[in-house]
């Protein structure tokens, strides 16, 4: 799989440092830096505060980073959904089950909604989409959500390019809120059909995790990280564009899963080994030398 | 919430490692003519209160700044013989001088154990010291604080130990803080810490080393089993029928809380 450092954006900008940091020595680049180096467990009050000095960037902050998804319930279907910057309006957000807005929005008719067959591939990606997060997640919870671009509304050839984002949510809680877990995966897609059979697709992935614990020690480990993905696939109809993020998204996530692992539980434990050595250092180095001397003796030989 | 308390909740959530950075970020957010002297401020403050600051005094020996070793208006090494201030602006030592009353010969003896000790456990930037209580000539407080820093590869760790040994009772209190931040394509902190409670035995730097032996070894078993019991729980590297999604029309094939877990729901 290609990866890529930089991208253009879908048309509302990428949920992450990339672009923020790309921009000049100003406060927004900052704010984006000085963000990025506090501690993640924080991520709520750090960026509150970081608002309250620059209010003005209070808005494309809020809008470019990621923070743990929020839940809201949907009311026609009674399912929960995941919230962020792309189904929101004002301070509604929309039900991917429902395509209504809740807290109900009093001119529903003129907040963003997909065109009619975009909102066809939408529901189709949110049934498989549940799907894949029961087979991986047992339990938690998706949302997926599609816009169209700018130009044209999106038909059943495929052949119109849109955007859309991808959100999966997973807890395991306990009785001590000190203990505990928590997954947000974010993957924000462009689908750019090419001249031919082809399309490329344009993924900018970032998995928040957060895992605690307190019996015996106190311990966390919080944070994201992100990814961005380019690949370019065939396609036969819009259908097919929902089949190729499916199984892209599926890749991403594993890929993920495991450099979540490997600098959760292997990178941080052996930094901690290189901050303290558990053996004295010495007999590290008595260590080496009978194994040298041994060498030497083997050579004598 | 006010300016002072914004930028002391920034400088105690920042990971290890260099200031410079922090400081030149929240100087640009304050965007303030005293913006300088409010970040020095709630720095030295920090370092004073809750934290204790590993600085270099020279080419190859460092110092700390703590309260602790806080003497009049001017830090002081026990072992290295001098006093010196830091100034909070400029993140440097200054005003170094040689020379200061000699030291007991219990707290000689801390002192050179409790070096001894590091110099077999911390192999990077360490420092520690053994100072004096200024009113109880019975308490000292033995102070380590060790930093790998490592920008090159993109992580930082730190680890910090205080204890308050009382010489007549034999009783060791204190805490080992440990944070590591590992920030390629990411932001990732890791925050662990555990209270000391001890009745020292013959050597208090034997005790000491036997609780930071206990404690390390009992975070690296957490790991695996955070790993085991938590992280899998999360999402699963592959489902429960170790095959991966069918995408597309045969999606509609799963029937959800059946096929999919396996019967089990």
């Amino acid at each position: 799989m290609e990866v890529v450092a930089t991208i253009n954006g879908p048309s509302k900008p990428l949920p992450n440092f990339a672009v923020l940091k790309s921009s000049h020595s100003d406060p927004k680049c900052k704010s984006a830096n000085t963000y990025e180096r506090l501690d993640p467990k924080n991520i709520h009050k750090n960026l509150e505060n970081i608002c309250r000095l620059q209010p003005d960037l209070a808005e494309e902050l809020l809008s470019s980073v990621d923070t743990p998804l929020k839940t809201a319930r949907c009311e026609e279907s009674g399912k929960n959904y995941l919230c962020c910057d792309y189904n929101r309006d004002g301070d509604s957000y929309r039900s991917p089950w429902s395509n209504t807005f809740y807290p109900k929005l009093d001119d529903e008719e003129d907040a963003p909604h997909p065109s009619a067959h975009l909102r066809e591939l939408e529901t189709f990606a949110n049934k498989s989409f549940d799907i894949y997060r029961e087979l991986y997640y047992e339990g938690g919870i998706s949302s997926v959500y599609f816009w169209d671009s700018e130009d044209d509304d999106v038909d059943a050839s495929g052949k119109i390019g849109f955007a859309g984002v991808v959100l999966l949510k997973k807890t395991v809680d306990s009785n001590n809120p000190k203990d505990g877990g928590s997954w947000d995966s974010i993957h924000v897609i462009e689908i750019i059909p090419g001249s031919g059979d082809k399309a490329t697709y344009k993924v900018t992935s970032t998995v928040i995790l957060d895992i605690s614990n307190s019996d015996s020690l106190d311990i966390y480990l919080s944070g994201n990280l992100t990814r961005q993905t380019s690949k370019e696939l065939e396609y036969k109809d819009s259908a097919s564009h929902v089949s190729n993020v499916g199984s892209l998204v599926e890749d991403i996530e594993s890929r993920l899963r495991n450099l979540l692992q490997e600098v959760y539980f292997g990178k941080t434990k052996d930094i901690l080994g290189d901050i303290r050595s558990l053996e004295p250092l010495n007999s590290k180095s008595d260590e080496k030398q009978k194994h040298s001397e041994l060498i030497d003796n083997l050579k004598g030989l | 919430m006010s300016l002072q308390s914004i930028v002391a909740s920034m400088i105690s959530d920042a990971p290890p490692g260099n200031n410079l950075n922090l400081v030149n970020d929240i100087k640009v957010l304050l965007n303030n003519e005293d913006s300088r002297k409010i970040i020095a401020t709630n720095l030295e403050q920090f370092y004073l209160n809750k934290d204790f600051k590993l600085v270099k005094i020279n080419d190859d020996q460092f110092v700390l700044v703590s309260k602790y070793n806080k003497s009049g208006a001017k830090f002081y090494d026990p072992s290295l013989d001098l006093t010196f201030d830091y100034d909070f602006d400029a993140l440097k030592v200054i005003d170094v001088e040689t020379g200061r009353a000699p030291l007991s010969s219990q707290l000689a003896k801390y002192n050179e154990q409790l070096a001894e000790y590091c110099s077999q456990h911390y192999p990077t930037f360490y420092k520690s010291v053994v100072v004096e209580d200024e009113t109880d000539s019975d308490i000292f407080y033995f102070i380590i604080v060790d930093e790998n820093l490592n920008d090159g590869n993109f992580y930082n760790g730190r680890w910090q130990s205080f204890y308050k040994y009382n010489s007549s009772t034999n009783e060791l209190a204190g805490e080992i803080r440990v944070k590591i931040h590992y920030y390629e394509d990411g932001n990732i902190v890791l925050n662990s810490g555990t209270k000391v409670n001890e009745k020292a035995g013959a050597s208090v730097v034997d005790t000491i080393a036997k609780a930071e032996n206990k404690y390390e070894i009992a975070v690296l078993n957490k790991f695996a089993k955070l790993n085991d019991d938590l992280f899998k729980n999360l999402r699963r590297q592959l489902p429960i029928n170790r095959s991966k999604v069918r995408w597309g029309d045969a999606i509609g094939n799963y029937k959800l809380g059946q096929d999919v877990v396996g019967g089990r729901h």
